[in-house]
């Protein structure tokens, strides 16, 4: 009984395998198609692992955090400059990018740790603008600043560069690990602690949840994962600058791939990396009949935000809450048909 | 002392809401503390579980100083509250809002889960467990709130006005919840209550709230025959007439 409680169903677990299976041997049969294909799916892979960040602080514990670019950010800066502006006689690139990951975890976590100070002293709508001017203030210290190259940005060497094959097969692995991470988090004490504070923070804080330490944790967590998601960039891009890293379309990314597809559920960021997928199809159709000018190609943010508003507008819960309408859907006819058959059955007698 | 407040005493700016209170409570008594609206109750009921910080005085529980320390922690050392407006985590189940009580003692899930069952069971809400709590009607709220709060395991429980928009065989119900969470359990309750029927049937002693000030202490017939208790909850003329 103890089980059943924290484990999901066996035909969910059967999708998620078939599913696994299928993106992980994607890049070896693509049907003919192009790299196009698979950079778009590395992307929407890399936005769901990002989403999943968010969720953590934001559909968990109910953060909201409008400012998680700046972890992405340091992550993604701290291994570019360790590997191209630092001299660092006798270091090999891939170890000086070892380094890197350290020094942005470790900045990361210094961030982190003001973050949960703000959060604990402010909620709602004003942590939400504190989160995104922190990331504002440092996309304009990154564009200013000589060591990260203002914004010109900076070009990693190509040795560390590992090929689209290799970068997609990262991201997936780094997704899946962050789903299973999830997925016992939710089931954990740790996850309970968290969405208790979400749900109703006193009534926490009467059962004995210390609020203060979870909502550090949590900040602490989510800015771990998005920091290791910067630290993967360099290996996908080849380049590095401000309006690719710290910029708010970053954040909004992460939101809406978590929002559309349900936030504070474990299966709603794989699910919103649908919405990254939608976007870029209706990009590339437009484009295939405007026959590559650029002039229909232009509507197509504009399409994009009409499905994500109706996904919104219908499904508030994101997409995730279509699994109990279908079951809602499924119940009610096969009750109507036992009710038509036990009809038919008085009929007879 | 199990329990005690020393000449407690909150200010909200020039308000004063508790004037010099002293409360003690034995291990296993009924406590009840009534008063008219507006008296100060919930106020000190916020004293002893943390949420305020008395201006002067303290509040002390089994030799510890329990007043001005955080809620989760005076939680952790025993004294668990609930709320007088039924509060909810509205979007998880009956059985997770169990759970996070039941973290409070215990670290494993094994150990939790097992704690969740057994309270649920004792609150007879075993079949309710997988409602989600904003699905339930107020009187199944109040008792998930109070199987939470029983889920971390307090010896001492403050139930703030629980009877409050219950029907009478709810109360009834309640009553005998209540009568058994003591007796059982050994769970000492201090109780806020507006319906003195349910006091009658239920306190060992009643403390009397007036204006932020304690105007009597004593058993529940006791106390309601004293002429300042009847003034105040029916006022001058009644007395004159």
């Amino acid at each position: 009984m103890y089980l059943k409680a924290v484990t999901f169903n066996k035909k969910l677990i059967i999708t998620i395998c078939v599913v696994a299976v299928m993106l992980l041997v994607f890049p070896h049969i693509q049907f003919g198609l192009s790299d196009y294909v698979l950079s778009v799916l590395t992307q929407a892979l890399l936005f769901i692992y990002l989403a999943n960040s968010w969720n953590i602080l934001s559909g968990f514990t109910g953060m909201f955090s409008l400012g998680h670019a700046s972890f992405f950010g340091i992550g993604a800066y701290a291994c570019a400059i360790m590997t191209v502006q630092v001299a660092l006689p006798g270091l090999g690139d891939v170890q000086r990018y070892m380094l890197g990951i350290a020094a942005g975890i470790v900045l990361s976590m210094i961030l982190a740790f003001v973050v949960g100070w703000i959060a604990t002293k402010l909620k709602g709508l004003f942590f939400a603008m504190t989160t995104l001017a922190m990331a504002e203030v440092l996309r304009t210290f990154s564009l200013q600043a000589k060591f990260t190259n203002g914004n010109l940005g900076i070009i990693i060497p190509p040795s560390l560069s590992v090929g689209p094959m290799a970068s997609y097969y990262i991201i997936l692995a780094m997704c899946g690990l962050a789903f299973l991470f999830t997925w016992h988090l939710k089931n954990s004490r740790t996850g309970r602690m968290l969405i208790s504070i979400r749900e109703n923070e006193n009534l926490a804080a009467s059962l004995g949840v210390n609020v203060t330490k979870w909502i550090y944790v949590s900040v602490f967590i989510s800015a771990l994962l998005a920091t290791l998601g910067g630290a993967y960039y360099p290996l996908y891009l080849s380049h590095i600058e401000p309006t690719a890293t710290f910029d708010y379309s970053i954040t909004m990314q992460m939101m809406i791939v978590c929002i559309a597809g349900g936030k504070g559920s474990v299966l709603g960021p794989v699910l919103g990396g649908v919405a990254i997928l939608l976007n870029e199809a209706i990009r590339a159709t437009l484009t295939k009949f405007s026959g590559g000018a650029t002039s229909y190609a232009s509507i197509a943010g504009l399409l994009y935000g009409i499905v994500l508003l109706l996904i919104i507008l219908f499904m508030p819960d994101g997409l995730i809450s279509l699994r109990s309408s279908i079951r809602k859907f499924r119940d009610d006819r096969r009750k109507k048909q036992k009710e038509a058959l036990a009809k038919a059955n008085a009929k007879i007698s | 002392m199990f329990f005690e407040s020393k000449n407690v005493t909150i200010k909200f700016g020039g308000l004063v809401a508790n004037n010099d209170v002293s409360i003690a409570i034995e291990k296993g008594q009924i406590m009840g503390l009534i008063g008219p609206n507006g008296a100060g109750k919930s106020t000190f009921f916020k004293a002893c579980n943390g949420f305020n910080i008395p201006t002067s005085g303290e509040v002390w529980f089994e030799g510890k100083k329990i007043s001005g320390q955080s809620t989760w922690e005076t939680c952790a050392d025993g004294v668990t509250s609930t709320f007088q407006l039924a509060e909810t985590f509205p979007a998880i189940t009956v059985l997770e809002t169990v759970l996070v009580g039941a973290y409070c003692r215990v670290k494993t899930d094994k150990e939790a889960h097992d704690i969740a069952y057994e309270s649920l069971a004792f609150m007879n809400l075993t079949d309710e467990q997988h409602m989600r709590n904003n699905q339930l009607n107020l009187y199944t709220r109040k008792r998930v709130e109070i199987c939470a709060a029983l889920a971390t395991q307090p010896k001492l429980l403050l139930l703030d006005e629980i009877f409050a928009g219950c029907t009478l065989s709810e109360d009834e119900e309640l009553i005998e919840l209540i009568r058994r969470l003591n007796a059982e359990r050994g769970i000492t309750i201090f109780l806020v209550e507006h319906v003195l029927k349910v006091v009658h049937e239920l306190c060992d002693q009643v403390v009397v709230l007036v204006h932020g000030e304690v105007i009597a202490t004593g058993t529940p017939a006791e106390v309601t025959k004293l002429p300042a208790v009847i003034t105040a909850y029916l006022g001058e003329d009644n007395n004159n007439a």
